[in-house]
């Protein structure tokens, strides 16, 4: 009788990185893998997420690497070679990581980004300009017209697909927000009453003229760097044209 | 009880930081950093450590340093393969140690965690993520430029304000082996 109560238990261990090791010297044969995982995820304070944003697991490791099906018992896991030593039963808790400022680059475009904003940052003119890179297809820069130094204005560029396309091109004010026409310019074709500009190097000066894409004298050229090109159309225009600050 | 009044509770979570791992940690920091690509260090403290909302007090005692194909850095974020992380954790057994923080480098001044970070980061309790500002370049970046952030169980990331950054973390002048360093280097 002892015998048998003793082989329906399995002495498991489960370790990971960041906390003590689980143990349970008396884990339930018959338990599976996904119900031990659920307990070694209370024991370390661990929680998965699945949102549209984010999926955030955690998966069971041994020898072999990762452990994929999680139906099975403890039992015949253990029961299978080499995966029971000494009757004990040795896993570890694994997870991907990702840090940064963003996530993982969304594709070459972006990439693409990163040497033009590189290269944008080492010329002279940058040095007129603060530039943010704020995201893989987000970029931030803090402008003012030669006329006026001390007005300072926040542009928010932001690209579907890098090159290919033209920004959204909006002005934030002094929290970050995109909805204060007081934090636009008055430029020729800008909008600030619509928080938008009727220009052909903006997403939304397109939206407005879809005529634009196929005139040759102003559809969008993708060809180089358009982070730079944008900046200094932009810094011509303020230069040249300002017409003070939208007063609302 | 909110997220402040739990945080200054007479027994909150405190760290001490050896200046020689600080040093260490930027410059590893910084061998990314030049190339325009986050880094990562991460902080290690003794097993017998428990990172606890109960009053702990936690020294880091070494560093650990990733190496190769299996962390992937970028300019905007880096990632750790879970292969990767499990060699880490064979290694952190092997050396009776526990991962109980971690540093990496943001572009420009922001030091606060993106919701990259809060959602794909170490998610355990009582642990500190600490981001460094420029990529962490400047080798004379100190604590005071850097943003500090325990994760609280259940409520999620929390960033330290200055006044508590100064209560609860302090530099300290001991001793400190070189970094361990994890993955292959080809």
């Amino acid at each position: 009788m002892d015998a048998q109560v003793k082989s329906s238990t399995i002495d498991v261990t489960v370790k990971y990185a960041a906390g003590k090791p689980f143990r349970d010297k008396a884990a339930a044969a018959s338990e599976t893998l996904l119900s031990l995982k659920a307990r070694v995820l209370t024991h370390f304070g661990l929680e998965e997420t699945n949102t549209p944003e984010f999926v955030k697991t955690y998966h069971l490791h041994d020898g072999a690497g990762r452990i994929d099906n999680l139906s099975q018992t403890l039992g015949d896991y253990a029961a299978q070679d080499d995966r029971k030593k000494d009757d004990k039963i040795e896993l570890k808790l694994v997870e991907q990581i990702v840090q940064g400022r963003d996530g993982p680059p969304p594709g070459a475009d972006a990439l693409l980004l990163d040497a033009d904003f590189e290269e944008t940052l080492a010329l002279d003119e940058a040095a007129r300009w603060k530039l943010e890179r704020i995201g893989w297809r987000e970029v931030w820069a803090t402008m003012s017209p030669r006329s006026a130094p001390g007005e300072k204005y926040f542009v928010r560029l932001l690209w579907q697909r890098y090159r290919e396309e033209p920004p959204s091109l909006k002005f934030r004010d002094a929290d970050g927000r995109v909805d204060d026409p007081r934090a636009w310019p008055l430029l020729p074709g800008f909008r600030p009453a619509s928080l938008d500009a009727c220009v052909n190097y903006c997403s939304e000066g397109f939206g407005l003229h879809p005529e634009w894409r196929n005139d040759p004298r102003t559809r969008w050229d993708s060809r180089g760097n358009s982070l730079l090109r944008v900046l200094s159309i932009l810094q011509i225009a303020f230069d040249e044209q300002y017409g003070g600050r939208y007063a609302g | 009880m909110n997220s402040t009044a739990a945080a200054t509770r007479a027994n909150a979570m405190r760290w001490s930081i050896p200046r020689v791992l600080w040093q260490q940690t930027f410059r590893e920091l910084a061998q990314d950093g030049v190339r325009g690509c986050e880094g990562i260090c991460l902080w290690l403290a003794p097993l017998s450590e428990t990172p606890a909302i109960d009053g702990a007090a936690l020294q880091f005692t070494r560093g650990a340093i990733l190496r190769g194909p299996l962390v992937r850095r970028h300019a905007l974020s880096i990632a750790i393969d879970p292969e990767l992380l499990s060699e880490l954790t064979d290694v952190l057994d092997c050396e009776g140690l526990i991962l109980a923080g971690q540093v990496h480098g943001h572009p420009g001044e922001f030091v606060d965690l993106s919701e990259v970070d809060k959602a794909m980061g170490f998610r355990v309790p009582g642990f500190l993520s600490v981001v460094s500002p420029y990529y962490g370049v400047r080798l004379e970046t100190r604590l005071v430029h850097c943003g500090f952030h325990e994760f609280i169980g259940r409520t999620g990331y929390r960033r330290l304000p200055p006044a508590e950054v100064a209560q609860r973390i302090r530099v300290v002048e001991v001793a400190v082996r070189e970094p361990l360093v994890v993955g292959s280097a080809t």
